[in-house]
């Protein structure tokens, strides 16, 4: 075996056998689901509360607004008091008022007294209010209540693409949350080969280290190991994604993955990684102590965001002028490209092929230069690297 | 003897100042040689350039181990950093194993030799215990382990001893000792002269980048080490220093030091001085290596 491989074989033995590794692995989705899913669920627990309305009809119009509302969400009781012997009634929840009378024919306007501090579903209440004054209105004009009835549409909106697909949202979000998911992991594991560098150079291994391996398979020894890592990351989350999302959400993640730009968004993904972790771990190779390890790390890792500039202008166009931009930079390459081939039916050839030389060379020169930066860097002792220093060395 | 390690002329310069110029020494097989030099010497730099991790600017390196066709031949040399350290939330026999396999050195033999030595070492039973469990002196053992483990043909130690305790310096001493015994051709450096002395069949004293002295150790202390005189006693104004042969006096009026020239006769001393000196004390021995070293140190004795 290589000592590359050796090396890489090493950084996954030595994560994988750490708790704080093996617990991140479980944390992170659940810490996305419950972000994710949590506060939608909790305004479920209150939306879906059934409201009651009292209504004191005045015009003879409560059984028509009891068939436009629905009964779940709005619950009518017919109410001859007043407001003020409603409230004197006791505690109300979830409770509100309203007075039926020829006022709102002709002022179109209409209050609802809430009786507690919950809020009335107001739109269900003017919808169906709305329906009823259009009604009185036209049979006014003199129409029949069949011709009404005739009248009343609901148009249901469709955007079918030029190439003739329907959208199906499940169909591209299924694949977005995996390069996202992807996407992720290169952050991550571009965030471990960082951290592998420093914490070597704070524990004074590299010396023993580099009288055994060359500078150069050490380096790639933590770029390789560290990607191991992450694809171990990602493949424990599809095992426990893809069942959930089957079994429980119905949805077949498999075959809406296995779609023809997978291969391009993987090799985006890898590209990316490379990209990002040679300059991690060579930056990482600079910093000796954990203070200004997380000044700079900070700073460095607003890089792989990048993207998130573009994003907005993406999701609106994604052959756009934003669109071809952040393809053709090469740090925003990756990010921009795997959303622009999950959000579109197709990317032109051209860019593909454009960004694809763009990348390649960009990543085969950032990491020559990662290199010369990790082999000077790593056995500087004492102090952290300046600037003015990395410069030097790059030019070595 | 034949040499296991060829250093000839070696030079580096970081930025504008020559940290080592010009070194040239050997060593020999089965034997252990000790750079000696005082902090800032050049002492490591000489060593990493030897294990490869710098380059010199100028000057070559060759090894004359058989069966490698590398240039540096890293299965067969062991290597102990002055900069001392380990990953900190690793289990000893991981790290152990880890090292081992990265010299290319068979696992089961390694992990037979690992027990021995863990045993030795009065650390049996923590092989699993993370490094950080770990006191320092038990950490810097388990280190030197990790240098000598792979069976190395060459072992070179940058200052083994500094920050060891006592007894933790005898223990490394003497298994120093018995490696060089079974074979292990041995280059360490110090700035500790005593256990140099106690260690070491030649030496090379290296200052501010420059060869200083190189040779054997008896040879030097011979040629070097001249002697000097200690006496407490009343000296009666006698002027030490005008006798021909006495080349410094330190001290003060009721104990001084005299330090020889080469070649000086001690009898003719004692006979010139018995009439003038009260003497309540006296000793005459030959100067340490340790006097030797602290003359360099201060610029006082050149090496020619």
């Amino acid at each position: 075996m290589s000592n590359t491989m050796k090396v890489a074989f090493w950084e996954v033995k030595k994560n994988v056998t750490n708790k704080s590794f093996l617990i991140s692995i479980l944390l992170t989705p659940i810490i996305m689901v419950i972000f994710g899913g949590l506060p939608s669920l909790l305004s479920m627990l209150e939306y879906n509360q059934t409201h009651t309305l009292y209504v004191k009809d005045e015009i003879g119009i409560y059984q028509e607004l009891g068939q436009y509302l629905n009964q779940e969400e709005i619950k009518t009781v017919e109410y001859n008091g007043t407001l003020e012997e409603l409230k004197s009634e006791g505690d109300h929840k979830r409770t509100s008022f309203i007075l039926l009378d020829e006022e709102i024919m002709e002022q179109q306007q209409i209050n609802i007294h809430a009786l507690d501090d919950s809020r009335p579903p107001t739109n269900s209440i003017r919808n169906a209010l709305n329906r009823i004054v259009q009604n009185r209105k036209m049979e006014a004009l003199g129409l029949s209540s069949e011709e009404i009835k005739e009248v009343d549409t609901n148009i249901l909106v469709n955007i079918i693409t030029v190439k003739g697909e329907e959208e199906d949202f499940v169909r591209k979000i299924i694949p977005a949350i995996f390069a996202a998911m992807i996407y992720f992991t290169i952050f991550f594991s571009g965030a471990m080969t960082f951290q592998s560098s420093t914490q070597e150079k704070k524990d004074k291994m590299v010396e023993i280290l580099l009288s055994s391996v060359k500078p150069v398979d050490l380096m790639q020894g933590k770029i390789i190991g560290c990607f191991i890592l992450g694809m171990i990351q990602v493949f424990v989350w599809l095992i426990l994604g893809i069942p959930i999302a089957y079994f429980i959400l119905n949805i077949p993640v498999i075959q809406l993955l296995a779609i023809k730009e997978l291969p391009l968004m993987l090799f985006y993904a890898l590209a990316g990684y490379l990209l990002y972790s040679s300059i991690f771990v060579s930056l990482g190779a600079t910093i000796e102590d954990v203070q200004s390890q997380g000044n700079f790390q900070g700073m460095i890792f607003l890089l792989p965001m990048l993207p998130i500039f573009f994003f907005g202008p993406i999701i609106a166009n994604p052959h756009g002028v934003v669109a071809k931009i952040g393809s053709y930079f090469p740090f925003s390459t990756p990010g921009v490209m795997l959303l622009r081939l999950s959000l579109a039916n197709s990317v032109p050839v051209f860019d593909i092929i454009i960004s694809i030389i763009i990348i390649v060379v960009t990543t085969f020169f950032v990491m020559k230069l990662a290199g010369k930066l990790f082999k000077t860097a790593i056995l500087m002792y004492g102090k952290n690297a300046t600037p003015q220093e990395i410069l030097k060395w790059l030019k070595y | 003897m034949e040499p296991i390690l060829s250093v000839e002329g070696i030079s580096k310069k970081f930025g504008g100042t020559k940290v080592v110029d010009d070194i040239s020494f050997q060593v020999d097989k089965g034997e252990i040689m000790g750079i000696l030099g005082p902090n800032g010497a050049g002492k490591s730099t000489t060593i990493r350039s030897i294990m490869g991790i710098i380059y010199p600017d100028s000057g070559s390196i060759k090894f004359n181990i058989k069966n490698t066709s590398k240039i540096v031949p890293i299965e067969k040399i062991g290597y102990l950093p002055e900069e001392r350290g380990l990953y900190k939330n690793v289990k000893v026999m991981d790290v152990l194993m880890y090292l081992v396999d990265l010299k290319n050195y068979p696992k089961t033999r390694a992990k037979k030799r690992m027990y021995e030595y863990l045993e030795k070492f009065d650390l049996k039973g923590k092989e699993k215990a993370k490094i950080e469990e770990l006191s320092k002196g038990m950490a810097q053992k388990v280190q030197f382990m990790a240098s000598i483990l792979h069976e190395p043909e060459l072992l070179i130690l940058d200052e083994p001893f500094s920050g060891l305790d006592p007894v933790s310096q005898d223990v490394f001493r003497e298994e120093i000792i018995e490696l060089a015994k079974a074979g292990t051709s041995i280059l360490l450096s110090s700035h500790q002269m005593n256990l140099v002395e106690a260690l070491c069949n030649r030496i090379f004293l290296i200052n501010k980048g420059k060869k200083v002295i190189y040779g054997g150790l008896n040879e030097i202390k011979e040629s070097y080490a001249n002697f000097k005189c200690t006496i407490n006693g009343v000296f009666n104004g006698l002027d030490l220093l005008a006798l021909p042969y006495v080349d410094k006096v330190e001290g003060d009026e009721s104990k001084k030091i005299i330090y020889f020239k080469p070649n000086a006769s001690i009898n003719t001393f004692i006979n010139e001085i018995s009439q003038n000196i009260e003497v309540n004390e006296l000793h005459i021995d030959r100067i340490s290596l340790h006097d030797i070293f602290v003359g360099i140190a201060k610029g006082g004795i050149s090496n020619e």
